[in-house]
């Protein structure tokens, strides 16, 4: 995939290096945000959503084993109407 | 936890790390994801450093976090491997809440448990809710058993949100404190009268002894034979029964939640777990292996297997501790 640094420090009219720090900054403001489980929501794009399921059991009945799964953090990401409908619109053509 | 953060405080966070203001950082971030947006458009997919990759498929986004924030979102619980259960491993079905779910691999199901779904908006945020509780005062412990394991774990906790009142847990702190302070001071005076009736050395006399009727002592042998009566007349009290503590140990597989389903019958009673060791502990999901805790009894929080009240109570108790590490 195309990096996006390159064109988004022409459009907020900074160099690459300091773009490339505020993509950092952003990482770790998700990282922070979401690792308490807090919803960082990105106006008409969409919002991260931290996820957390419980130790689930895990029961193979071709071997009888039984596997307690730890409980788990998932980061998701919950489109936008805008992006929704780009999607449906992309389902269409 | 459960709170939504907007542009704003995004650009506050990314501010502070960085050298730039806080509204060139919201700029920054809107930029960014308009150009998402449009990469979307035209490419249907996009990759955003330090994010992860967005990519359209079908009538949806598909979302792969970049590799390090996922590791660091999930890393409470990134210690913590697959374990396997022993054959005699016994379930207590009624304790099952909805969201525990068993997974069956090897074998035609019909469902499985669901993910969380959610319809989000985010050109709406919703306002965060203030709660407020009282809390408990902790009981003081006398014994400690040794535990048991020797494995290390996390806690880990719920996110139920529900609201409901607190008077009846209050109620039953307070009163149960007040019987106790009675009952102390019952046995203080009691006891310490009887040491002083019963010391063979000193002499009795009207100021000492807190006997109903005056004592008029004449003669040594007479002393005798009343110190011999006041014995006869009081009645030893058995000595209390020990007060026995549980304790257990986070260790892999062994988590609050599944101390709460193992000793109450219900994973969502945790939170009275933390909350009986809160002096102690940190944020719920961030404890140590190894960890001790303090199992209190049931019949200290009334906590019944099943009861609906106490369940949406102890959810509302959730995100109050939560709600602490904000």
């Amino acid at each position: 995939m195309k990096s996006i640094t390159s064109d988004l420090a022409k459009r907020i009219g900074r160099d690459k290096k300091a773009t490339e720090t505020l993509l950092q900054a952003l990482g770790q403001a998700l990282r922070r945000h979401c690792g308490e489980l807090d919803t960082v929501a990105i106006p008409s794009f969409g919002n991260f959503v931290a996820v957390k399921h419980r130790e689930q059991i895990v029961v193979d009945h071709a071997s009888g084993s039984r596997l307690l799964l730890p409980p788990e953090v998932e980061l998701t990401f919950c489109p936008g109407g805008k992006l929704r409908k780009l999607a449906n619109r992309n389902l269409e053509d | 936890m459960d709170r939504i953060i907007i542009l704003s405080e995004l650009g506050k966070s990314i501010a502070e790390l960085t050298e730039c203001s806080v509204a060139d950082a919201e700029n920054f971030v809107r930029e960014l994801f308009m150009l998402a947006a449009e990469r979307l458009e035209s490419d249907g997919e996009v990759l955003i450093p330090e994010v992860g990759s967005f990519k359209v498929t079908g009538d949806s986004i598909e979302f792969a976090p970049d590799a390090d924030l996922a590791a660091a979102v999930n890393a409470p619980f990134s210690a913590f491997e697959a374990v396997e259960l022993p054959d005699d491993f016994e379930l207590d079905d009624e304790s099952h809440s909805e969201d525990e779910s068993e997974v069956h691999i090897g074998k035609n199901m019909e469902s499985e448990a669901p993910l969380l779904e959610q319809e989000c908006e985010s050109d709406r945020v919703t306002e965060q809710q203030d709660f407020t509780a009282e809390v408990e005062p902790s009981v003081e412990l006398e014994m400690y058993e040794e535990p048991d394991s020797s494995y290390a774990g996390v806690a880990q906790t719920e996110n139920d949100v529900e609201s409901d009142s607190n008077v009846k847990r209050n109620s039953f702190g307070w009163i149960a404190w007040l019987v106790a302070c009675v009952v102390c001071f019952i046995s203080g005076w009691y006891f310490g009268s009887r040491n002083v009736i019963l010391a063979p050395s000193e002499s009795v006399s009207d100021e000492v002894c807190e006997m109903s009727e005056p004592i008029n002592i004449e003669t040594e042998g007479d002393e005798v034979e009343l110190l011999a009566d006041l014995e006869q007349e009081i009645v030893l009290e058995p000595e209390p029964e020990p007060i026995v503590v549980v304790t257990d140990t986070i260790v892999p597989g062994r988590f609050l939640t599944t101390m709460a389903r193992q000793h109450y019958g219900q994973m969502d009673y945790w939170v009275y777990i933390y909350e009986e060791n809160a002096d102690s502990l940190g944020h719920p999901d961030r404890l140590g292996a190894g960890t001790v805790v303090v199992i209190p009894p049931a019949e200290k929080y009334g906590l019944v297997a099943g009861d609906d009240v106490k369940i949406r109570e102890a959810s509302r108790l959730a995100r109050e501790i939560y709600q602490r590490f904000n």
